[in-house]
């Protein structure tokens, strides 16, 4: 679904990531982790086109990313989403932006719909962007920070329809975030990225991936649940 | 009121004045909700260059003006996307415009009166090439808004979200800069270029006041610009004011005093 080969990214000549390789697979439920400034963000908007790297390779579906046109294929979720205020469009709308016919069911959000997006808390808001990745029948789903100001509860059910998702209906999911804690419970795989270094592997070795990556600097967030 | 339909300077004014203010009314929201609510503003400016280049080659002002802001529109479309925020690249634009403007003014010193018309707008004196065109701008605003509402509306919510998820996202965005350009070289006999973004930009506002979607607050733009431009030019008529000041007036009331409703209506009731 996504290869990764030796990627170099930077920032007006500041390197933020450095011969970064690694692959995500059909039905993978992999997490990126990495401390802040690790460069997990950079490397996302890089997959998505929206950054140039500045060497290496990266290849979505089996297609180079230079020629890759099939977006709908993938839905995203950003980390920080800002919009104006002043928008009008209740979610209904927002999601029949994404896809026009009937409203796929995800997150609860049923009861939301008649509602102006811009009068939502923040937490709903994130529900229904989710909810927009998904309307069009993604095969991959591509998260950044998703849980970022969803409380506990909301956050497990969160996750419970991630897996769902991949297991029922075969969606690739890849989650960047920076709370271990919940890696372990939720997902197959990690991929620990810091500039140079990057390491993946099944989530059941992820204390050694997390020592090999950042050894006693990576103080990790853990989840409460 | 039937004595105003009756002379055909009046009845090419509200035919033109209705065509170019739903058209301004229905591509508006996608300006405000973009934050690029001075694009009309800052290509009107450029346009006042055009058309004093125009003057002063003995060319059609319509042309030179067209010719002027569409460049500068793909000029700014490119600014905006690569270099920078919308408010610099238009402050450039607008005042490369007006400077322009005005070292042709000083250089020669002539068309003063017909500068001016161009400047506050001369609606009761359209021609019939102004209404064809208002007539044209219309259908084809309709069109594009029609065909690609829910690309637009994509764009107006994130343009993160649009560059992902639109095939072509970067034309599409182009073509409907073009059709600001268009509609604010058309608009500019009749509202004149330093009232054409009151157009754009206030009915807009007014829409997302009253309204509880987006589709209807589209809706309600359009009915807005068209009501205020048509109460307008009869008035101005009727009071002997200049319509396009007539118009901007009615549309600032309108908005005055529906915020004004509904800031009582929130102090006599704070859970609403």
């Amino acid at each position: 679904m996504i290869q990764v080969s030796s990627l170099s990214c930077s920032y007006n000549g500041d390197a933020v990531l450095e011969d970064i390789s690694f692959d995500v697979k059909k039905r993978d439920f992999v997490a990126i982790i990495g401390p802040n400034g690790s460069g997990k963000t950079t490397l996302i908007k890089t997959i998505l086109g929206k950054l140039k790297p500045d060497k290496g390779i990266i290849k979505l579906f089996g297609k180079k990313l230079e020629k890759f046109t099939e977006w709908e294929r993938i839905g995203y979720v950003p980390q920080r989403f800002s919009f104006d205020k002043l928008f009008p469009g209740t979610v209904e709308e927002i999601l029949n932006m994404s896809r026009r016919g009937k409203i796929i069911p995800a997150l609860g959000i049923r009861e939301l719909l008649r509602r102006k997006f811009s009068e939502l808390s923040g937490g709903q808001q994130q529900q229904v962007l989710i909810a927009f990745a998904l309307q069009s029948n993604p095969e991959l789903l591509i998260l950044d920070e998703p849980t970022v100001g969803i409380d506990a509860k909301s956050q497990q059910e969160f996750y419970r329809m991630l897996k769902h998702l991949n297991a029922a209906r075969g969606v690739t999911i890849v989650v960047v975030t920076h709370d271990v804690g919940i890696i372990p419970s939720h997902f197959k795989r990690v991929v620990c990225i810091h500039q140079k270094m990057c390491c993946q592997g099944p989530v059941s070795e992820i204390e050694d991936l997390l020592k090999k990556a950042y050894g006693s600097q990576f103080v990790p967030h853990t989840h409460p649940c | 009121m039937i004595e105003v339909l009756t002379y055909g300077f009046m009845q090419k004014a509200l035919i033109g004045g209705a065509a170019i203010a739903i058209a301004c009314g229905l591509i508006g929201p996608f300006l405000v909700l973009r934050k690029l609510s001075l694009l009309g503003h800052g290509l009107a400016h450029l346009s006042f260059g055009g058309v004093a280049l125009g003057l002063l080659l003995g060319i059609n002002p319509l042309i030179s003006s067209l010719i002027a802001v569409v460049g500068g529109s793909l000029f700014l479309n490119r600014l905006i996307s690569r270099y920078l925020h919308g408010d610099a690249a238009i402050a450039l634009i607008q005042s490369f415009g007006v400077g322009l403007g005005i070292i042709i003014i000083g250089a020669v010193k002539g068309f003063g009166v017909d500068l001016f018309s161009y400047l506050i707008g001369s609606i009761l004196a359209l021609d019939k090439l102004d209404l064809g065109l208002a007539i044209a701008l219309l259908m084809v605003t309709a069109a594009f808004i029609f065909v690609f509402f829910r690309q637009l509306m994509l764009f107006s919510f994130s343009q993160d979200f649009a560059e992902l998820r639109i095939r072509h996202a970067k034309l599409l965005d182009a073509a409907f800069i073009l059709l600001v350009a268009f509609t604010v070289v058309i608009s500019m006999r009749a509202v004149g270029i330093l009232l054409i973004s009151a157009l754009l930009v206030i009915p807009t506002l007014i829409a997302l006041q009253v309204t509880g979607s987006f589709r209807n607050m589209l809706v309600a733009s359009a009915a807005f610009s068209f009501f205020a431009t048509v109460a307008g030019i009869i008035a101005a008529f009727y009071l002997d004011v200049p319509p396009s000041g007539a118009i901007v007036m009615l549309l600032f009331g309108t908005y005055a005093a529906i915020a004004g409703m509904r800031k009582v209506k929130l102090w006599k009731n704070p859970a609403t």
